[in-house]
């Protein structure tokens, strides 16, 4: 159980370095983003860009300007480039549709003013139009990252319904670059 | 493409999220959805391979839909229910996969447990959390015994009535209800599940008849000061029905009754539950107040069917 615990620590580091805090140039409030596929794309929620670029900030500080290069207002999605190499790389993809009820999952985002604050719990139900997780989610971790046990993320934190938190799968997050 | 590399390895938590799912898909086969003529179906577990055992709140029909766990949707119907321990008892045709109940006895707070139902749409769903109070045996608002009082602190979805509540090894501990406390969700345990099941498949507990219509009445201090009655509160007789086992006995309007069987009566809830099991059949005191005195009548307490009132 103290390994287990151990590990979750290291999860939520590597977790939290590659995830953003997303301020929105036209509007006030904050959001989450994850770093995807490379070093210059970060994937967001719609909702949480409403412009056309925004100022990401990493964990480690480093904050730079990113424009919007794909949005999907359908999936809730949007993809931004970065004006220069982000200082993390992505992490591993899994598709949702192999999570099984019952397993560890792991928001990690910016919620209540807080940066990179992590919420754990378990998949609440197999996966269908949305990954649904039975952990605590606020408005601000919008747009981060849901990973599994491994860190490996799954899903982007969406929406809280009945308490329950909502993540678009990472097939849907992957059809927005097809 | 690069990704980051996680030290130290998570692979503990990896195990641990394993266990979990292990968990979930162990009880998944036990557990059905029931549409129950509510706006939003319920959970139930299968206690043995015909019976499905779920919260009695939740159950408005007694004929129900089961969801089970390979999708089909099967007809069952209610055999009895217990709205004192919030039990019901459902049958069908189909064949159960039933649950594997967990010993009590190792049972602490903070251990992990799981709570398992069935959506509408017949996917399993599940939250987690820990043990977060034990306690021993208690009776809840409506008078059923309770042998364990067992509460989880963990989000008990819509649904989840009637779903169990496991350990990390899948096993069952109890049922899961917000049906015994307006403020929490709390857990009936398996040995309860057990004693009620039983008594509801042979028919259901028996329970006594006297034949009376009450009212709740104080005892004025000077009669209990005269007569040395502790208890201010009693029950006045305000009807009897012709023939009934109080009637035989000669009570009369009027007459406030005061003990039966030497159990004191405060309340029309202490005649019921001193009327409860194994008193059905024997001769026994009924102890009343009439004119200001006391009197015991002799009585045979008979045995309630469903269409008597008390």
């Amino acid at each position: 159980m103290t390994e287990a615990l151990a590990g979750l620590a290291a999860v939520v580091a590597a977790v939290q370095r590659a995830t953003v805090r997303i301020a929105d140039s036209r509007h006030g409030g904050a959001g989450s983003g994850v770093l995807w596929r490379d070093r210059r794309t970060v994937v967001t929620n719609a909702h949480v860009v409403h412009g056309r670029c925004a100022v990401v900030r990493f964990a480690d500080g480093t904050t730079m300007q990113s424009r919007v290069v794909l949005r999907d207002t359908e999936r809730d999605l949007v993809a931004l480039l970065l004006d220069a190499p982000a200082p993390a790389e992505p992490l591993r993809e899994r598709d949702a549709a192999s999570l099984r009820p019952g397993e560890i999952a792991i928001a990690v985002g910016n919620p209540l003013g807080l940066t990179g604050a992590a919420a754990v719990g378990i998949v609440h139900r197999p996966c269908g139009r949305f990954v649904v997780a039975d952990l605590c989610l606020a408005p601000g971790n919008s747009g981060g990252p849901l990973v599994d046990a491994a860190g490996s993320v799954v899903g982007i934190n969406s929406m809280i319904a009945d308490g329950l938190a909502l993540a678009v799968p990472t097939e849907a997050v992957r059809a927005l670059f097809a | 493409m690069e990704t980051q590399s996680i030290s130290p390895s998570p692979a503990a938590l990896v195990a641990l999220s394993g266990d979990l799912a292990g968990a979930v898909e162990r009880v998944a086969g036990a557990i059905v959805a029931i549409d129950a003529g509510r706006r939003r179906p319920s959970s139930g577990i299968a206690w043995d391979e015909h019976h499905v055992v779920t919260a009695d709140h939740a159950i408005e029909d007694e004929h129900v839909t089961l969801t089970l766990a390979s999708g089909t949707t099967v007809p069952a119907h209610v055999v009895a229910r217990d709205a004192s321990t919030d039990i019901a008892l459902v049958r069908t045709d189909a064949q159960l996969q039933p649950a594997t109940r967990a010993s009590l006895d190792g049972l602490r707070v903070g251990h992990a447990v799981l709570a398992v139902a069935r959506d509408d749409d017949g996917a399993v769903a599940a939250s987690f959390g820990v043990v977060s109070s034990l306690d021993g045996a208690w009776r809840t608002w409506r008078g059923g015994d309770i042998d364990r009082f067992i509460r989880p602190d963990l989000s008990l979805y819509p649904g989840f009535s009637g779903g169990a509540l496991v350990d990390i090894e899948g096993r069952t501990i109890g049922m899961n209800t917000w049906g015994l406390s307006r403020r929490t969700a709390l857990t009936i345990p398996v040995t309860t599940l057990d004693r009620v099941v039983a008594q509801l498949a042979s028919g259901g507990q028996k329970a006594g008849y006297l034949g009376v219509a009450l009212a709740e009445v104080r005892i004025p201090p000077v009669l209990r000061e005269r007569h040395g009655i502790e208890h201010d509160g009693a029950v006045v007789i305000v009807d009897v029905a012709p023939g009934s086992p109080g009637d035989r006995a000669g009570a009369v309007i009027g007459d406030v009754i005061l003990a039966l069987a030497g159990s004191r009566v405060t309340d029309a809830h202490d005649l019921q539950r001193a009327l409860r099991g194994d008193i059905v059949g024997t001769s026994t005191t009924l102890r009343v107040l009439r004119g200001g005195e006391p009197r015991d009548l002799a009585v045979t307490i008979g045995e309630r069917s469903r269409s008597d009132d008390d």
